[in-house]
């Protein structure tokens, strides 16, 4: 489907651009294959069935003709050899001695009358000619009748009964005529109407000899036979051509011997234009005549002369043709039908497995990333589909890894702050130590920096991310001893860790960013100071432990604040902070443990660290 | 894949299943060879004159009808009236045609007006007219199929006028005067010949009966003993003739110009009592009268006029094979 696509730019043109692009639509493999499939195969079986059918009708015509060939070379070889027959028939007749012994009187007489005598002679003598050719006369039922005409004009009949026609003017006539010229030969004339007669005119064909003395050799008279067309017309019409045409006889001056319509053609109304075709310097033997559909075969006798012309009609082949015509149409047809099941056939097991993998590709790209295209075939789309399987395999591995990635980096950098103490803290409880020690205040020393140490093996401990309760506990009462070192009677304490609560585990440092937290922003900003209560408590199956102050609580604000996003730069004052805790708590536990805030400006703030309860959840760090 | 090679194979199977059947269909059964329905397509009947009479110019033009209305496939009932002169027989013979309404009536008029009538009559209930030898003095008819009479009466007055000696007087002996075939040959003779009257001194209408036609001969030849030359119009008139001479023994002191032919004929032409023979071709005659009925019945072009031709045989050229033809009917 091409179409030119035209190069002016203007918008105008653009916009044809874009509708050529439209036009270009959406084209099914399926429908290609089947509309291509079918034009290849109609092309084909009608390319064959013009060629098939074609050749078929030459192969029809050129039949006929060879077979109208054939049956013209059986006429004239029956028609020759009948004459031949008849040939020796005549030779027969002129060579009997009854026959040479009247001819020899008559022309001793040499037409002069008769004494009596002689008319008796001449009465036995006629009577045995005649009788010898009324014997060979009626071997053959063809035979209208033999005649001897002596050279004096006496005309003897085989048929005594008849009368002789004293104005038939036989020494006028072809046959006559040639058979005293050729002497030696038999002369066949054909086609003509015999008056030797009285009272008969009819048709026949004569075979004629000059009758010769047999010791002079001289011409005594002329013999001859005629004969009726049974015969010719028996073996001329047993070759029937059926519609087909039809075969008709000519001597060699092209007139009609015998013909079908033989009455018609000797009345005028049928012509057939044999010289035309014909003529006589043609050495053809076959011309068609194409307006009227017809051609023209002859086959020439050598012995006669004659020749036997056939006229093959090649129209009526139309009723062949149209028989034929259909026959292959239908054929035709019928392909193109098939060919259009096969190719729907052929094509949808090509487009089916390849709509399946769109519609797992299209499943994809919507975000399934479990989808697996089936695989029915081992070849191409059966390949594709494999590797398809295997890309969303991969891509899905690959997102987890990522997921699984982030999460370890996350775990590992709050791992890492895990590690970290509050560097504030470090060096306001050296402080301490410091001043606690100028002052002498040893005990207090000891004291510190016992706590200290403890909080420092607790914190920098490394491998365990757990600790139990028990130890988080002593941490943050060293914690707050220290703290409460530097903030005297600012600060206050009360701790409450049930017994069978001190085996649970829980992440290392939950606590101690809390507690600092209250110290730091609800405590510390306080005249007068404050208390802080610690509470572990189970409930169902979980762990609460609350932090709970009397400080100068939190605004809803600063609530908000603290979990979310923006409490990063927390960090730098508090260490770890307390998004942080939140953040570990979650990541190794999930969603449902963590930090809740309660808080009233003035009154205080209680934070609910929530923690899996059961001793059994060990809950590592994936 | 299975299921598709399973569909694969049906569809195949079913395709060479179609493609066998309909080719053993139709390689197996030819075409049968057209059976010529046997049902005419046309009703024709003629009615001609001298029906199965003596004339053998009659007989000629029926086998012409039948073998055209064989070659055509039409039904052709022919009819007629005994004698040429038989004009209400053959009117009666019309009327009852009319009765049978056939597609066409082909007639060979035994009178040139007073067949008019009842020819409007058969023309009124749509039969379709065509006549034959003899023509009507009406526009009715489709076609006329016959000779050329008023040429072939004046080629007549052409040999006479060669043929004729200083005062010699010639007789016309001629058939029924109204029928169309004397009437136009009588005209192409009288109205072509030279000094008609000192010529021509004699015409009488004898009919076709040739018995009265050599009673009225001999007759004439007995009051006018001048007459050197007869003329015999037709074939009827020409046996007339012939008879007549024969009888008289005056064969060969009369010249003698005939029409038509008959074996009869043909064998005074051979033995010298007719010296110049007019030939018609009355099976061609038959013949085209069915072959253009046919044509005008079937809607297909036609013409109006189908000369049949005539030949003028004499002794000298009657074995010229074209000529034995048109005198002696093909039969086997």
């Amino acid at each position: 489907m091409r179409k030119k696509i035209s190069h002016d730019t203007s918008p105008a043109s653009q916009s044809n651009n874009f509708k050529i692009l439209n036009f270009f639509r959406y084209n099914s493999i399926g429908t290609s294959i089947i509309l291509y499939f079918m034009v290849l195969i109609f092309i084909m079986v009608s390319v064959l069935s013009i060629i098939s059918y074609q050749n078929t009708i030459q192969e029809t015509e050129q039949i006929s003709i060879d077979y109208t060939a054939q049956l013209l070379n059986q006429v004239n070889t029956q028609i020759d050899s009948y004459i031949e027959n008849m040939k020796s028939i005549g030779i027969v007749v002129v060579n009997n001695r009854d026959v040479n012994q009247l001819m020899s009187f008559l022309n001793k007489n040499k037409g002069a009358p008769l004494s009596e005598f002689d008319t008796l002679t001449l009465e036995q003598l006629t009577a045995a000619a005649s009788s010898h050719m009324d014997v060979v006369g009626n071997t053959r039922s063809e035979i209208t009748n033999i005649a001897l005409i002596s050279r004096y004009g006496d005309v003897i009949l085989s048929d005594q009964s008849k009368q002789v026609n004293p104005y038939s003017d036989y020494n006028l006539s072809d046959w006559y005529l040639q058979a005293l010229s050729y002497k030696n030969e038999i002369v066949v004339s054909p086609s003509h109407v015999q008056r030797l007669i009285a009272g008969e005119y009819q048709w026949v064909i004569s075979i004629s000899k000059a009758i010769l003395d047999p010791s002079t050799l001289e011409v005594t008279g002329v013999m001859v036979i005629d004969l009726n067309y049974r015969v010719i017309e028996g073996i001329c019409e047993a070759v029937n051509l059926g519609n087909n045409g039809y075969i008709y006889l000519v001597d060699s001056r092209y007139n009609l011997i015998y013909h079908p319509k033989q009455r018609l053609a000797f009345s005028g109304v049928v012509q057939e234009n044999t010289k035309t075709i014909f003529p006589p310097d043609s050495s053809l033997q076959q011309v068609p005549l194409e307006q009227e559909g017809t051609i023209y075969l002859r086959n020439s006798s050598g012995v006669t002369g004659w020749m036997a012309i056939g006229v093959v009609n090649t129209q009526d082949l139309i009723s062949n043709r149209n028989y034929l015509i259909e026959f292959y149409l239908i054929l035709a047809g019928i392909a193109v039908i098939f060919s259009a099941l096969f190719a729907v056939l052929i094509s949808s097991n090509i487009t089916r497995p390849l709509k399946k993998l769109e519609t797992s590709m299209l499943s994809m790209e919507q975000g399934n990333l479990l989808v697996q295209a089936e695989i029915e075939q081992n070849n191409e789309i059966g390949q594709l589909s494999n590797t398809f399987n295997h890309m969303v395999l991969r891509i899905r591995q690959l997102m987890e890894s990522e997921v699984a990635k982030e999460e370890e980096k996350r775990k590992s950098e709050l791992r890492a702050l895990q590690a970290q103490i509050n560097p504030h803290f470090l060096y306001n409880t050296l402080e301490t130590i410091i001043w606690m020690s100028a002052g002498g205040k040893t005990e207090e020393v000891v004291q510190v920096t016992s706590a200290l140490a403890q909080l420092f093996r607790t914190s920098l401990s490394q491998g365990e991310s757990d600790i139990t309760l028990a130890v988080e506990a002593e941490n943050i009462e060293s914690y707050l001893t220290i703290q409460k070192m530097r903030y005297k009677d600012k600060l206050s304490f009360q701790l409450d860790f049930p017994e069978e609560l001190k085996k649970y585990p829980i992440p290392k440092l939950i606590l101690q960013p809390v507690v600092e937290n209250a110290i730091y922003h609800g405590l510390k900003p306080s005249p007068q100071g404050g208390k802080i209560e610690i509470t572990a408590r189970q409930n169902q199956d979980k762990l609460i432990i609350t932090i709970k102050d009397n400080g100068v609580g939190m605004s809803t604000q600063t609530l908000q604040s603290l979990l979310s996003e923006n409490s990063e730069s927390k960090m730098d004052s508090h260490g770890i902070g307390i998004k942080n805790v939140n953040e570990r708590i979650q990541l190794i536990y999930g969603s449902e443990y963590g930090l809740h805030f309660e808080s009233t400006l003035g009154i205080g703030t209680t934070v609910t660290i929530v923690l899996p309860g059961e001793p059994e959840n060990e809950g590592e760090i994936k | 894949m299975k299921k598709f090679i399973l569909k694969y194979v049906a569809l195949l199977v079913l395709f060479a299943l179609s493609f066998y059947s309909v080719s053993s269909y139709y390689l197996n059964t030819p075409p049968s060879l057209q059976q010529v329905s046997q049902t005419p397509q046309y009703e024709i009947q003629a009615i001609v004159k001298s029906y199965r009479g003596s004339l053998d110019f009659w007989l000629i033009v029926e086998q012409g009808l039948v073998n055209a209305s064989q070659e055509y496939n039409v039904s052709c009932k022919v009819t007629g009236v005994r004698s040429e002169d038989d004009i209400q027989g053959q009117i009666q013979l019309i009327e009852q045609a009319i009765e049978d309404k056939p597609d066409a009536l082909i007639i060979a008029a035994t009178d040139y007006e007073q067949l008019v009538p009842v020819c409007e009559k058969a023309a009124d209930v749509g039969i379709q007219i065509i006549t034959l030898d003899s023509d009507i003095d009406s526009t009715i008819p489709d076609c006329f199929v016959g000779t050329d009479n008023y040429r072939m009466g004046k080629e007549i007055a052409f040999l006479l006028e060669e043929d004729l000696q200083e005062g010699e007087q010639v007789a016309v002996i001629s058939h029924y005067a109204q029928a169309y075939t004397a009437l136009e040959r009588k005209a192409g003779l009288l109205e072509n010949i030279p000094n008609l009257e000192q010529t021509i001194t004699t015409v009488i209408n004898v009919g076709s009966n040739s018995k009265i036609a050599k009673e009225q001969t001999i007759l004439l030849l007995q009051e006018n003993p001048d007459i050197s030359y007869l003329v015999g119009l037709n074939e009827g008139t020409s046996l007339g003739i012939c008879y007549a001479l024969e009888e008289l023994g005056l064969k060969d002191q009369i010249k003698v110009i005939a029409c038509d032919s008959s074996e009869k004929l043909v064998k005074y032409l051979e033995n010298g009592t007719i010296d110049y023979l007019f030939v018609q071709n009355p099976f061609s005659m038959g013949y085209f009268a069915v072959e253009e009925t046919v044509n005008i019945l079937s809607g297909k072009p036609f013409s109006n006029k189908i000369d049949t031709g005539s030949v003028l045989i004499t002794k000298d050229n009657m074995r010229l094979l074209e000529n034995q033809k048109l005198l002696f009917p093909f039969t086997k």
